[in-house]
């Protein structure tokens, strides 16, 4: 008959409700060890590396694909769209003479004045490996060792302001689109002769999640309208002046505020985006 | 028998590895107003709603596929773990009361454990996104909405290949 006295006592591994405060533990200290040091850029930088051949194929199968299928659903659309583009074609090639004798008149002017040229923007071409809707960033092929730092405009070549560098590793970099939370930067929607105030109208362009933009802190006695264009305008220095954000969807007027605010329909397309481009400063 | 085991719990690890990227990098090509099916998340429920009592391969999932998530993700290292953990552990806690017709996993406790998940999923993040950044507001929008249907509406119809699978091949009647 064996002893109460002498019971051999339960190894700590066996219990289940320690196993899992042990498991628990391990994975708080992981969280906390991650997110406060670099290692999990080390961690992402080498899953990133590892993942990017799948990842490009992923890509451009998902591309030709949607192509594929947008196409068919656009047929009956595509007789009218062209139409439409011929005509503002036409439109555009009248403005396009108008402008090159304007261009004549100001270099003529510049050069009398004295001022140098603006300087072009320095680039680098740069590819979208993956992208993260949830968190309104997306993934390129191109860190620190291509000298990419952070904050640095990511635009497209029809000067399409996408966001701007939020994290580098090594290899890989995130963009933080326009549209995400922290997103936050001065802009202006540029009025011609031909509208009743031609004023340009300036504001603050935030990110508001899930693709979406807001221009706020908009005098509240400034005529915007819906399909007023907005660019960037240089103040605060975030990014080059003149690049292209988005046109007005919605405007949010209120007479008991000083300021109104207006939903943007952003320019960027992410998903139809295999190279952008990087303004070096 | 271990080393089966841990095969099994690698296979899953790719399996997971995999259909990130595929979530990542190809169906973003097909979002509606920004929204993708998050077949992560889909299969981290399935995997824990018809695990059998005992076994840990839901757990394993919920690690896998938030620790993946995670990775290829711009918030902070370890948020998808958590809700994963916690989704896994509330499936089959509920399950685990569940008792009755518990083999079978009808649709009725499919349904609403599915629908119950994906809004703490959601939430979470809004949750997590308004403490974090400063001017983003914590509300529920008519994205927010779609997305959760149209996650529950995948997760549906992949229960009912499922269930089409099982009844072809005779495991239940």
């Amino acid at each position: 008959m064996k002893s109460p006295i002498f019971k051999k006592p339960k190894s700590f591994f066996k219990s289940k409700k320690n196993k899992i405060g042990l498991i628990l533990f391990f994975l708080f200290a992981i969280f906390f060890l991650l997110n406060l040091t670099n290692f999990s850029n080390e961690v992402k930088n080498f899953f990133y590396f590892i993942s990017l051949p799948i990842q490009k194929s992923f890509w451009i199968a998902g591309n030709k694909i949607s192509i594929f299928f947008e196409t068919i659903f656009e047929i009956k659309n595509l007789k009218k769209e062209n139409e439409k583009l011929k005509f503002k074609n036409q439109e555009l090639l009248a403005k396009i003479s108008n402008l090159k004798e304007l261009k004549k008149e100001n270099e003529i002017l510049k050069k009398a004045l004295g001022i140098g040229l603006e300087k072009d923007f320095k680039l680098v071409f740069v590819k979208v490996v993956g992208l993260d809707l949830l968190g309104d960033s997306f993934l390129i092929n191109k860190g620190a060792k291509d000298n990419i730092s952070k904050n640095l405009p990511v635009i497209s070549e029809e000067r399409v302001l996408f966001g701007k560098v939020s994290k580098v590793e090594k290899n890989f970099s995130r963009v933080m689109l326009i549209s995400h939370p922290e997103s936050v930067f001065a802009g202006k929607i540029q009025k011609s002769n031909k509208d009743e105030i031609s004023e340009d109208i300036y504001g603050i362009v935030k990110g508001n999640g899930n693709l979406e933009v807001l221009f706020d802190l908009i005098p509240s006695q400034a005529k915007i309208r819906k399909g007023d264009i907005l660019i960037t305008s240089a103040l605060g220095g975030d990014y080059p002046k003149g690049l292209l954000v988005g046109k007005v969807k919605k405007i949010k007027k209120s007479d008991t505020k000083p300021f109104q605010k207006a939903k943007i329909e952003p320019f960027f397309n992410i998903t139809k985006r295999e190279g952008l481009f990087i303004i070096l400063k | 028998m271990i080393f089966y085991y841990n095969k099994k719990i690698l296979i899953l690890f790719i399996i997971f590895y995999i259909l990130t990227l595929f979530q990542n990098a190809f169906l973003i090509h097909f979002n509606i107003k920004g929204i993708i099916p998050n077949f992560v998340l889909i299969l981290v429920f399935f995997l824990n709603f018809f695990e059998k009592p005992g076994q840990y391969f839901g757990f394993w999932a919920a690690l896998f596929g938030g620790f993946l998530l995670d990775i290829f993700s711009d918030h902070y290292f370890g948020l998808s773990i958590i809700i994963f953990l916690i989704i896994s552990f509330f499936v089959k806690k509920s399950l685990h009361f569940l008792k009755e017709r518990q083999i079978q996993k009808p649709l009725v406790y499919f349904l609403p454990l599915l629908f119950f998940s994906l809004i703490v999923y959601k939430l979470f993040f809004l949750l997590v996104f308004s403490i974090s950044y400063s001017h983003f507001s914590f509300q529920i929008t008519l994205n927010t909405l779609i997305e959760i249907l149209y996650n529950f509406i995948l997760g549906f119809l992949i229960f009912c290949l499922y269930k089409i699978y099982k009844i072809k091949y005779g495991e239940i009647s």
